[in-house]
């Protein structure tokens, strides 16, 4: 694939994360979609996604993640991932597994499909069907036998957090009798419905230090049979992550009705204008918009990042969670311990959980 | 730590070469690519599911010396276990036809 790039101080937008439809028969109270969704009516077509494919990969992009809400929600979902395939794309799709037979995967497997991802929410049934808000959960062992014969590559990915954590044991041990090629341990983030329910769910520090030992244990075990990789929730870090590899210089996502964001949750942030891939072409919006360029390299950092040795490395971690927690996005993400509100962050880790409120399943809004 | 030295190794489903830029492959894998340059990439490329460690040791060892020889055998059975612990290659039975 040719690369039509006209500047190359830009980097390549390696992935690209293409919110299909926010449509979702699953209402989990962590899920990462914003909290007003719009309309279903104002998706993008079969053909405007096809030809986004195109322009992206033309940009340099080279893993494709569909997710959504369901992506299977989508009766085009062959379609598009043929025409993804065409493009030469790599096609990782993100499921619940709700909507998928057989017959539709070995559809979208012959299509070009080449990695399901499908979610657990708990190893207790009753446990995994209240964080979905719905009966999935035995529904998602019968599709996970028949992706695992189908000999396409799968990961399960486990959502932890503090009603599950000290379960994890038992749920890695699903996870591996469904037989996949890796297993995912996915701390909740906390943005969107999550955050809402951030009191429900934030684990507690020795949750969190008993299950790094647990997951050693289990890497151990499982080596050289299944990958396990996990992550720890940022909350508990004394270093930001390097949110989505850094602000436009990895990652775009496009969401149901075409606006072109460099995560899931930059339009919490005030001020933000997202340009539309129905008005601009993908390579544009990616070097030029002002979305992409607000907090692109270096240049906006204010101190403590400004100075700091690891500008490059994190670049000053989330934006998102930088305004979420200090009210300005330009700040340092509280998670650093340099951050000036470092200090409120590990106070509310240190918090005895609240159950006052009951949590909040996601919904999509008519309007 | 043991290491297999000997087996038919394969890209596991989900895994395959693409070329990336003009002089760039990578092995694009589900959770991300691994840029592939110089010796790395010349050891993937011999990995076709028929050669055995063996053999593809053979073939990148002609030439040199047995000292090389050595070392250039550990070099690939460590890359190529490394592979396998990351679930991007599979080893068979060299008995294994299939």
């Amino acid at each position: 694939m040719r690369r039509e790039q006209t500047d190359m101080n830009v980097p390549r937008p390696l992935s690209l994360v293409a919110e299909l439809t926010y449509r979702c028969p699953l209402h989990c109270v962590y899920c990462s979609n914003p909290l007003a969704m719009g309309s279903p009516s104002d998706e993008l077509t079969t053909d405007e996604w096809s030809e986004t494919f195109q322009q992206a990969a033309g940009s340099g992009t080279i893993h494709l993640h569909l997710t959504g809400g369901e992506p299977l929600a989508r009766h085009d979902l062959v379609d598009l991932v043929a025409a993804a395939r065409g493009a030469g794309l790599y096609i990782n799709m993100i499921t619940s597994g709700v909507g998928l037979s057989e017959e539709k995967l070995s559809q979208l497997v012959k299509a070009g499909l080449d990695h399901i991802q499908l979610s657990l929410q708990d190893v207790e049934e009753s446990e995994a069907n209240r964080f979905a808000g719905t009966r999935a959960h035995a529904h998602k062992l019968n599709v996970a036998e028949f992706i695992r014969n189908s000999g396409i590559a799968f990961t399960v990915n486990v959502v932890v957090h503090r009603q599950n954590l000290d379960r994890l044991e038992a749920m890695i041990v699903l996870a591996e009798s469904l037989g996949p090629q890796r297993i995912e341990i996915a701390h909740v983030q906390y943005y969107g419905w999550a955050l809402q329910n951030r009191d429900h769910l934030l684990p507690t520090r020795k949750q969190v230090t008993d299950s790094i030992t647990m997951l050693k244990n289990a890497e151990q075990r499982l080596r050289g049979r299944v990958h396990l990789q996990y992550v720890l929730p940022d909350y508990y870090a004394a270093y930001p992550k390097t949110c989505v590899g850094g602000w436009g210089r990895q990652l775009a996502l496009i969401n149901p009705k075409g606006q072109v964001l460099p995560c899931h949750a930059a339009a919490i942030i005030p001020g933000m204008h997202f340009d539309s891939i129905r008005q601009k072409p993908f390579a544009w919006i990616w070097e030029n918009s002002e979305a992409m360029n607000r907090f692109r390299g270096i240049d906006w950092m204010k101190e403590p990042c400004r100075s700091c040795e690891r500008k490059e490395l994190d670049f000053g971690g989330c934006r998102c969670q930088a305004f979420q927690l200090s009210g300005d996005a330009t700040m340092a993400d509280p998670v650093c311990h340099k951050s000036p509100q470092h200090d409120a962050l590990v106070h509310l880790t240190d918090q005895t959980p609240d159950h006052s409120s009951a949590m909040v399943y996601r919904i999509q809004s008519v309007d | 730590m043991t290491q297999q030295g000997s087996g038919i190794p394969r890209l596991a489903p989900g895994c395959r070469m693409q070329q990336i830029d003009q002089n760039e492959f990578a092995l694009l894998i589900p959770e991300g690519m691994l840029r592939l340059k110089g010796t790395g990439r010349d050891i993937v490329a011999l990995v076709d599911g028929h050669r055995s460690i063996s053999q593809i040791v053979d073939m990148l060892t002609a030439g040199y010396g047995r000292d090389a020889e050595e070392k250039i055998r550990t070099d690939v059975v460590t890359f190529l276990n490394q592979l396998k612990d990351r679930s991007v290659l599979i080893f068979h039975d060299e008995a294994r036809t299939d």
